[in-house]
């Protein structure tokens, strides 16, 4: 007999995973669709129109495939976890309910943009079809992460009669929308959600630019495809250092063993250091830079400031230490992402052509690369760093969990699909494009 | 809290109305590829998308509706839920490879695909419905094998089946099938009786109570039958309120019971602070949903290029 909680977690972290992926993309690229067609109308310039044209067809195949994951997440919250949704249904699921109306608004518009291509005799008409888009793909996001957000700093019930008693009371359904952490995850995710889609995109293109023909119709495609992925990336990891600074700052106030975990600090600590690096190996921290007074200073705004500890709360509600190296990795990894839009920027105002610079392009495929491996390291951080619970300091994932035996053969099945699925979607990717060629679009 | 659960419904119906035509579709793919594939293809496209966040609406707007009852729905029905979910999955990718990198065999192949796929969460989601109601192959919060394969669930499975081949027949006005829609309905409405009488007393009850409204109903289906015979546009909506009607009255006689009756929905209902907004709510969202659609409908399909 297999321990069923290990497989609701790995179905669900392996889901959420895979969809996070698909998710960002699909937030993502319809702002590169209607940038792509508002430059084109307001130019005239017809590739602009082909980008957009072409760009929404990966969306429809993204919108389709990451349609059927969602459903397939939101099948695992009521099959994996039955006794967290019973408490969220009660308090908090009007998230997820305004979500499928976002969700909705999205899929009814983006069938009148696909489908009605040619039918607008005005193009800015055509075009205002991409904003519902827009907000319903934006909207859905946001929704979600209200959720999560209240997963992390539950509100809306008397939290301790829940305790107490086990039975829900004071329930303020809105409260959800308002959370201590409510706003903070919102903007963090919307941000690194258009950073991390459009970058997907661009490596994409630079990897197109870097096999095309220079001075060709095709380069020029991918090229003015690829400014307009870059500037919204740029405009994004702004916002995403900017709320993630914020979201650090909150989970020092609101889920001290989540920081601590994070931090890597064991006792509470006034002139607390940043630690680079570092393993719990025996109980102690070793193989670590630290940077003196940093991490009080950046915490607390003073180096007199007190950080908090694991050791001041049990050691089962510790989360994994795990989640140190990858808070790192995931810092480590803004850095070098920050620091190739510098290097972009600079060029600009040197060159004024960069991404004409072979190695920029080269560096823009890793940039892509790296930002979905700093999503991931985001999201698990997020939700390594909340357990043991479900609902922090309410529900533990224990006490939520379905411990049926299908599911062991279910999530083995379900993550052989997804294994099949994904890769699956980009060679039918490959295959649209490949049977469109660009040269006679292009004509 | 009447206003949550008649929300509920008409959630569901519209869910089912949507998806009976497309498992009339998926039907009507595997009998006659070649002489319908053109039209049934421009309805499913784009509708399936819509369809399945239908799916994903009515399982919300349950949850929302009756929180306490997803210990149950999960723990349950969990096997029945990720077969849905992974057929869900095969039929949207099969739908958007056939849309995009099809032509001849490989969109045959596909939609072949996608039409078993439809026909496998029917039969998997009638199952599912049928023993929530009636309980058969229900024991000790576990389902056994006999949950699907149970004579009362298949009359069901093929009952729905004929009459969704029938409607699907209507709406998209196949003429040379205008006899067959009228048996299929027939003897799929005559089959829908044994499931019905089987399945629980307190649905008998419901019968007995809402009777005039029941043949209201079969009226109504005679009438749109008859305008599709001589050839009046108007039956392919009508057939479509049909549906919408008949599914709405279905839950109508069997609420407020689950499990043959052993589960009073009135106890799991969410408590009325949540209520209230989750009923505004869902209503705003069902309401955008009824003016939307039918002008997406229009705009695709009078202006559909070969994307």
């Amino acid at each position: 007999m297999f321990d069923p909680v290990i497989f609701d977690r790995a179905l669900i972290g392996f889901s959420l995973a895979v969809h996070i992926i698909l998710a960002v993309m699909g937030i993502a690229i319809p702002v590169i669709v209607s940038a792509a067609e508002f430059i084109g109308i307001r130019t005239g310039n017809q590739i602009y129109e082909t980008i957009a044209k072409r760009i929404s067809v990966a969306l429809v195949i993204f919108f389709a495939v990451g349609t059927a994951s969602g459903m397939l997440v939101a099948v695992e919250l009521f099959a994996l976890w039955p006794s967290f949704m019973v408490l969220v249904g009660q308090v908090a699921l009007l998230t997820v309910l305004i979500e499928v109306g976002f969700f909705f608004l999205e899929a009814v518009f983006l069938a009148i943009y696909i489908y009605g291509w040619d039918s607008f005799k005005n193009r800015y008409a055509h075009w205002a079809m991409s904003i519902p888009v827009i907000i319903g793909a934006g909207g859905s996001a946001m929704m979600i992460t209200m959720l999560n957000a209240f997963m992390n700093t539950p509100v809306g019930f008397n939290i301790q009669n829940y305790l107490a008693t086990g039975t829900l009371s004071g329930i303020n359904p809105l409260a959800v929308f308002n959370g201590p952490s409510t706003w903070v995850e919102v903007s963090h995710v919307l941000s690194t959600s258009y950073f991390t889609g459009a970058m997907i995109v661009a490596a994409y293109l630079a990897y197109r630019m870097l096999r095309a023909k220079r001075d060709s119709k095709v380069y020029e495609y991918h090229a003015k495809a690829l400014r307009i992925a870059l500037a919204i990336s740029a405009i994004a990891i702004i916002f995403t250092i900017y709320t993630g600074i914020n979201s650090i700052t909150a989970m020092y106030a609101q889920q001290p063993e989540k920081y601590a975990a994070m931090e890597a600090d064991l006792i509470p600590q006034s002139h607390a250091p940043e630690y680079i690096g570092g393993l719990y190996i025996n109980g102690t921290l070793q193989y670590y830079i630290p940077i003196p007074d940093m991490q009080s200073v950046l915490a607390t705004g003073s180096p007199n400031g007190t950080v908090p500890g694991l050791s001041s709360y049990p050691q089962s509600t510790w989360p994994p230490l795990i989640i140190h190296p990858l808070f790192d990795l995931m810092v480590i990894l803004g850095f070098a992402l920050g620091g190739f839009f510098a290097l972009v920027a600079i060029l600009y105002l040197l060159r004024r052509t960069p991404l004409k610079v072979r190695p920029i392009l080269w560096l823009t495929l890793v940039a892509g690369s790296l930002s979905v491996l700093l999503l991931e390291a985001g999201w698990i951080v997020d939700e390594l760093g909340r357990q043991p619970w479900i609902i922090y300091g309410v529900m533990t994932v224990n006490q939520a969990a379905n411990y049926s035996q299908s599911v062991v053969p279910i999530t083995i099945v379900l993550m052989a699909v997804y294994i099949i699925v994904v890769p699956f979607t980009l060679y039918v990717l490959k295959k649209v494009f490949d049977g469109r060629p660009l040269e006679k679009e292009l004509r | 809290m009447d206003f949550l659960y008649a929300i509920n419904h008409l959630v569901f119906s519209a869910f089912m109305t949507l998806f009976i035509l497309e498992f009339g579709v998926a039907c009507l793919l595997l009998i006659d590829y070649d002489g319908l594939k053109d039209k049934l293809r421009s309805y499913i496209n784009p509708i399936w998308g819509i369809t399945g966040t239908f799916a994903v609406f009515y399982l919300l707007s349950t949850a929302v509706t009756y929180p306490a009852l997803m210990g149950i729905v999960g723990n349950v029905f969990i096997v029945p839920l990720f077969v849905v979910a992974f057929f869900i999955l095969l039929r949207n990718a099969f739908m958007a490879y056939s849309e995009y990198i099809g032509g001849g065999k490989n969109e045959k192949l596909y939609l072949r695909f996608f039409s078993i796929s439809t026909i496998v969460i029917a039969f998997v989601l009638m199952s599912t419905f049928a023993t929530a109601i009636s309980e058969v192959g229900y024991s000790n919060l576990q389902l056994d094998l006999s949950f699907m394969a149970n004579p009362y669930n298949i009359s069901l499975f093929i009952s729905i089946a004929l009459i969704a081949i029938a409607a699907s027949v209507l709406y998209f006005d196949i003429r040379k099938s205008e006899k067959f829609e009228l048996l299929a309905a027939a003897i799929g409405l005559a089959l829908l009786i044994i499931p019905t009488a089987v399945f629980a007393g307190y649905m008998r009850q419901g019968i007995v109570s809402y009777w005039y409204l029941i043949v209201a109903d079969i009226v109504f289906l005679a009438v749109i039958a008859t305008l599709g015979y001589f050839d009046k546009k108007i039956a392919g909506p009508l057939v479509m309120l049909w549906l919408f009607l008949s599914v709405n009255l279905f839950c109508l006689v069997q609420y407020p019971y689950l499990l043959g009756g052993k589960i009073n929905l009135v106890d799991y209902l969410v408590n009325p602070a949540t209520g209230f907004y989750d009923g505004i709510v869902t209503a705003v969202i069902f309401a955008l949903l009824v003016v939307s659609l039918p002008i997406l409908m229009k705009f695709v399909y009078a202006n559909r290029r070969g994307y």
